[in-house]
């Protein structure tokens, strides 16, 4: 890959969907397919009954499904992470006489024509008998809450604590002890395209092939395979593009199992198409997490402890990725820096508000903003640069691999202090400061802000997935075979989503072999042909798993090549060189063969070595036996409009380092989206319910996610460092972007209006409602 | 080519040549018409409720729909016109309409939603509606009793009978002033419109003219900026709440200060 | 009701009969085969179901097929073989100006446009800068996408 060579395209295969040649799910034409409808409850907490008699005799319509049709016939939803002791709803595909959210499915109309089936689905009769509603967690863990679940004694799906040293004695020496409540809003991920799910029958194999937009296809055949109570064989799973995910496309849903079910029974194609509308009420949206947090300090800015409770708003159901979020904060709360004496606790509580599952950083953005703006009062409050009072505290590279106190997060590799100093260099940080302050001076509110962040990347060792709950392995599978006239197919279970991973894994193997890039093909997204991987795309493990996974197999791909090669050139293996698309006598052009040559000696099997099977195809699996942790840091220069409160973020400087960089151009791509992602969650991104737990967000018209004039000047400085546990050194890099954004900018906000600001800045998004100097 | 067979619950679709015609058509259908302009409104709630009109009455044949012309000391343009085309076509006698418009929606909708949408529409936070009022726009207007002319300043208020058809504005073209506009957005990309001020200074006149948050675009005027903004500040209690007000307010003072300068 | 319209879409004149409520999103998805054109909110704010009639970027969501009667239609397949394209496919490859590619058809469009009105009359920075900003991204965070239509528009970056 030549960086900075303009012809040579860092993502040619890219080119079709310029043409306007992508394929999603709503694009697969299926002559005669049905359509399906999903009636979702309107009320937030309700008993009800569901009369589907009228919509059952709508013209066009086949079938009307509601809860009790289902419950005897599925299994409830399954649940990605799962926790010791955490409590369980039961959840199925469709409610069952009571919904806890507004936009939970309460039945599903299947007709001739989409028009057909929305008409029918206004016929279906739900009466709701309202309950009274719990809108947010402190509400729900009051004592006399309204539970949703009768069978639980409170609201919680799960608590838990870890320790590490003596918290206690830490705050008690404490010079000072910084502390504050830190409110990461609910966001959503809102993927332009929506979900999508179109299920065919096949009488062939009596089984159904789910075309869906996912990030995990073999975790989304196991529910259906589970929930249907069929045996995997008779389903099929099959991605085709994926028009943005971010996580919230990684867990299994209830209209995938429902569609399944749907074209076995009636043994026909069926779709559904998600609106934008029910996606902001079905889809799992992201965050709505409050960290509590209390740092010990000494004076001269060493952290001497950390206490902190992480409360997560789970909404109504703990299905999906459940606890995840809140546990994944908990092994990522002390961040970048040395903390000995630690208290972490994490609370999953249920509301009434849609599910919420895995977006974008997962945990760590919640955490980080927390940790990193309760830093950025200690250095007021310690009278310590911010930048000076985070390296004070780094581990430093040369104590790496280094465990965190409470032995849930183990620190890979990493120059923390060498990657703060190159971004401050870039932001011009000590000029910057300057400058700030004198503009205050002037009356203009402008100010500085970082944060550091450390982001949990190549999920994960198998052993750990296991140990924390994570239903699955975190291992994964490829399967490379070179065809007989010698081009090369990779099989994988990394699913594309924009992230350019084909792209990835393609080059990785071309390199391996010593071919073109051209000559390599990779197939994904189909559970028939592809390997199984046990976490899907997701957890930033893109590259780093599923391209290590594919460099092995490659790898012994590679070897047969050369012993193939050795073979045909009658040379000694020792003595041959994998190069330029052919087997040579080093040193000696002359005595060659191709790799095509190669291929069909192998598949002819005329004359191979001995004991060499014939084809030439190779599986690998690779397990990694930690996570990687990237790591970087965020400055943001802003400026507060006083009179408005409006915030005008003018600069920011990135710096990252995940590891060996296999595709420069798109870990660039990955960073700037997510920077715009976090700027959205900063500033103007908020799901908001009304008191009756009616969302107040139903169309892009309330939801403002950043557009192009949004983005300030942005840029981005790098380190490469390896992770020792990988074996082509790559860390993952999907959720960098989104991480320190946000307690950036607020640290910037807070610098640019002073204490007013302190504690406004602490819950996102930040409005300008609540920025404005009366 | 597969077309999905219309329903027998599609509306009729009707594509007059004349106001009068138009008007008569919807008179037929009640509440279970609609007029259709520039669709930027209607298209959207049509899918929400596909079944609740009987007749579209589709206004984009109608010849003097279209037109932009002077008459007299006013210019009258056709209700059809769409934004981006009378941005650009009275960007010379009304130079504050390319920054007036400039957030109105997205470029792409501008190309089609059209001034007599925007006018029914009413929406509070309608940069159209500020600048009609701002200019003293009447409104053409075409009903069941025949056509008459109101004051815009009428329709923000009280919407229009439906029924009613917006048919054009007249609009006075302004003696030698200045003119700024100010507006603040939640993004810097546009979306929602926090508050709004056009601020006009002639000699020995100043108005500007205001909206924010769920309030009509109102007038206010003086002879001097400072009246002017007196003016405003009498009318406080008009704004749901302190940011509305603080929004409101910096938008007039910027939008004055930028006029007189 | 359905509706009689003669249009032209990419070129090729099109005689249909249409619902009178359908979208001409639809219309073009569903009844033309041309999947290229996206519908992502269905509310004309993100912009990724753009098409060009008569000359003007235009949301194909909030546009009815019959309100098509007479226009010409242009949709991503049509720039994809229009003059403009070659150079359009080039600087998003080189700026990698897409992820996902779900927006893509929105920009290829908005920005096919804004080239042949900006050779006729060079359009403003302001002018660029709000119609590159019609358009939603979820995956790029723009900087590419900004980059590669200046570049197109021949101006610096």
């Amino acid at each position: 890959m030549t960086r900075g060579d303009t012809e040579h395209f860092a993502r040619p295969s890219a080119a079709r969907f310029i043409e306007g040649r992508g394929h999603y799910v709503a694009d697969i034409v299926a002559a005669g397919a049905l359509h399906a409808v999903i009636v979702r409850s309107v009320e937030a907490h309700a008993d009800i009954t569901v009369d589907v008699a009228a919509a059952k005799a709508a013209p066009g319509v086949l079938l009307v499904l509601s809860g009790p049709d289902i419950a005897p016939l599925f299994e409830p939803q399954p649940i990605v992470w799962n926790v010791a002791g955490q409590r369980r709803s039961g959840l199925r595909a469709l409610a069952v006489g009571r919904v806890r959210y507004v936009g939970e499915p309460v039945a599903a109309v299947v007709a001739e024509s989409p028009e057909a089936a929305r008409h029918a689905a206004t016929l279906v009769r739900v009466d709701y008998a309202p309950r009274p509603v719990v809108l947010s967690p402190d509400a729900a863990l009051r004592e006399d809450a309204p539970r949703l679940y009768e069978d639980w004694p409170d609201n919680i799906v799960a608590s838990a604590a870890w320790d590490g040293g003596d918290v206690d004695a830490a705050f008690a020496g404490a010079d000072t002890v910084v502390a504050g409540s830190y409110v990461s809003g609910r966001v959503a991920a809102h993927s332009l395209e929506a979900r999508a799910v179109l299920a065919v029958y096949d009488a062939a194999w009596d089984g159904v092939t789910v075309h869906t937009s996912t990030q995990a296809p073999h975790q989304v055949r196991e529910a259906i395979a589970h929930c249907l109570r069929v045996p995997e064989h008779r389903v099929r799973v099959m991605v085709p593009d994926v028009g943005g995910a971010f996580g919230s496309k990684s867990c299994p849903y209830a209209e995938e199992i429902l569609l399944a079910h749907i074209s076995l029974r009636l043994r026909a194609a069926v779709r559904w198409i998600e609106t934008r509308a029910e996606a902001f009420v079905a889809a799992v949206p992201g965050r709505d997490e409050t960290v509590d947090l209390a740092l010990a300090m000494a004076a001269d800015g060493r952290i001497l402890g950390l206490k902190s409770l992480i409360t997560l708003d789970k909404g109504a159901e703990p299905y999906a990725t459940s606890v995840g979020a809140a546990w994944a904060g908990a092994m990522m709360m002390t961040g970048a820096y040395r903390i000995e004496n630690v208290h972490v606790g994490v609370r999953v509580v249920v509301t009434n508000k849609t599910p919420t599952g895995a977006y974008r950083g997962y945990g760590t953005p919640e955490v980080n903003f927390a940790l990193e703006r309760a830093l950025d009062e200690a250095a007021r409050r310690l009278g310590i640069d911010p930048a000076e009072l985070r390296r004070r505290n780094f581990v430093p590279a040369e104590a790496m691999p280094c465990p965190s106190a409470t032995g849930l997060l183990l620190l890979d590799s990493g120059r923390y202090a060498e990657m703060l100093d190159l971004a401050l260099k870039a932001f011009d940080y000590d000029r910057q400061i300057v400058l700030a302050s004198e503009a205050r001076a002037a009356g203009q509110a402008a100010g500085i802000g970082m944060a550091f962040y450390v982001e949990p990347t190549n999920l994960g060792p198998s052993a750990l997935c296991g140990m924390i709950g994570i239903r699955s392995g975190g291992f994964d599978v490829a399967n490379v075979r070179m065809e007989p006239g010698g081009q090369v197919v990779v099989f994988t279970g990394q699913t594309p989503m924009g992230q350019g991973v084909e792209t990835v894994l393609q080059s990785i193997c071309a390199d391996e072999l010593s071919i073109p890039v051209e000559d390599v093909t990779v197939i994904h997204g189909d559970t028939q042909a592809c390997s199984y991987t046990g976490y899907g795309s997701g957890g930033s493990r893109g590259t780093g798993i599923g391209g290590s996974a594919v460099m092995i197999a490659a790898g012994k791909v590679r070897e047969k090549v050369l012993a193939i090669g050795a073979h045909l050139l009658e040379a000694d293996p020792a003595e041959v060189e994998l190069t330029q698309g052919g087997v040579q006598v080093r040193g000696d052009g002359a005595r060659r063969v191709s790799v095509a040559e190669v291929a069909r000696a192998a598949y002819l099997a005329h004359s191979l070595p001995t004991g060499t099977e014939p084809g030439i195809e190779a599986r690998a699996t690779f397990d990694p036996a930690s996570l990687a942790i990237t790591y970087g840091v965020a400055l943001a220069r802003v400026e507060v409009d006083n009179e408005t409160g409006l915030v005008d973020v003018q600069h920011i400087v990135f710096g990252h380092d995940c590891g060996r960089q296999v595709n420069p151009v798109l870990v660039e791509g990955q960073v700037v989206g997510g920077i715009v992602q976090g700027i959205g969650a900063a500033l103007y991104e908020e799901l908001r319910y009304d008191a009756r737990g009616q969302p107040q967000v139903l169309s892009m018209r309330e939801y403002d996610i950043p557009f192009a004039a949004d983005v300030p000047r942005i840029d981005l400085v790098h380190l490469e460092t390896p992770s020792p546990f990988f074996p082509n050194g790559a860390k993952g890099v999907g959720e960098s972007g989104v991480i320190p954004i946000p307690a950036a900018i607020a640290n910037a906000i807070r610098d640019a209006l002073g204490d007013r600001a302190a504690d406004i800045v602490n819950r996102l998004p930040i409005r300008p409602e609540n920025l404005i100097k009366y | 080519m597969a077309v999905p067979a219309a329903s027998p619950h599609e509306p009729s679709y009707h594509t007059p040549t004349t106001a009068r015609e138009a008007a008569a058509l919807l008179a037929r259908h009640g509440a279970r018409g609609r007029f259709l302009a520039g669709g930027q409104t209607l298209i959207p709630e049509l899918c929400r409720a596909p079944r609740a009109l009987d007749a579209i009455v589709d206004l984009r044949n109608i010849p003097e729909f279209g037109r932009i012309q002077r008459v007299g000391d006013h210019i009258e343009v056709g209700a059809m016109v769409t934004i981006s085309a009378a941005r650009r076509a009275l960007a010379a006698d009304f130079p504050v309409i390319d920054t007036c418009f400039r957030h109105t929606a997205n470029s792409a909708v501008r190309n089609r939603a059209t001034l007599g949408g925007s006018i029914a529409l009413a929406d509070p936070a309608s940069e159209i509606s500020t600048f009609l009022l701002a200019y003293d726009a009447e409104v053409l207007l075409e009903g069941a009793g025949g056509g008459r002319t109101v004051a815009i300043r009428a329709l923000l208020h009280v919407p229009l009978t439906h029924g009613t058809l917006v048919t054009g504005v007249r609009i006075p073209v302004p003696a030698r002033d200045r003119a700024s506009f100010t507006e603040f957005l939640r993004r810097r990309s546009g979306g929602r419109s926090l508050a709004m001020a056009l601020a006009r200074i002639a000699p020995g006149k100043t108005s500007v003219t205001v909206s924010g948050g769920v309030t009509q675009p109102v007038c206010l005027s003086g002879t001097s900026p400072s009246e002017a903004l007196a003016a405003l500040d009498a009318r406080r209690a008009d704004f749901e709440s302190d940011a509305v007000r603080a929004w409101v307010v910096a938008a007039a003072r910027r939008a004055l200060a930028e006029a007189g300068a | 009701m359905s509706v009689p319209i003669a249009c032209a879409v990419n070129g090729r004149d099109v005689a249909a009969n249409v619902p009178a409520t359908a979208r001409l999103s639809d219309f073009l998805r569903d009844t033309l085969g041309l999947k290229g054109t996206h519908v992502a909110c269905g509310d004309g704010v993100c912009g990724n179901c753009t098409v060009i009639v008569d000359g003007e970027a235009v949301r194909s969501c909030l546009t009815l097929a019959a309100q098509c009667d007479g226009r010409a239609i242009e949709t991503v397949e049509g720039v994809a073989e229009a003059d403009v394209f070659p150079a359009i496919r080039a600087a998003f490859l080189r700026h990698n100006a897409l992820q996902c590619g779900y927006c893509t058809p929105g920009f290829v469009t908005t920005i096919a446009a804004m080239m042949r009105d900006n050779a006729r009359e060079a359009l403003t920075d302001a002018e660029i800068g709000s119609r590159i900003s019609s358009v939603a991204c979820r995956c790029t965070g723009y900087v590419s996408i900004v980059a590669a239509a200046r570049a197109l528009l021949g101006r610096s970056e």
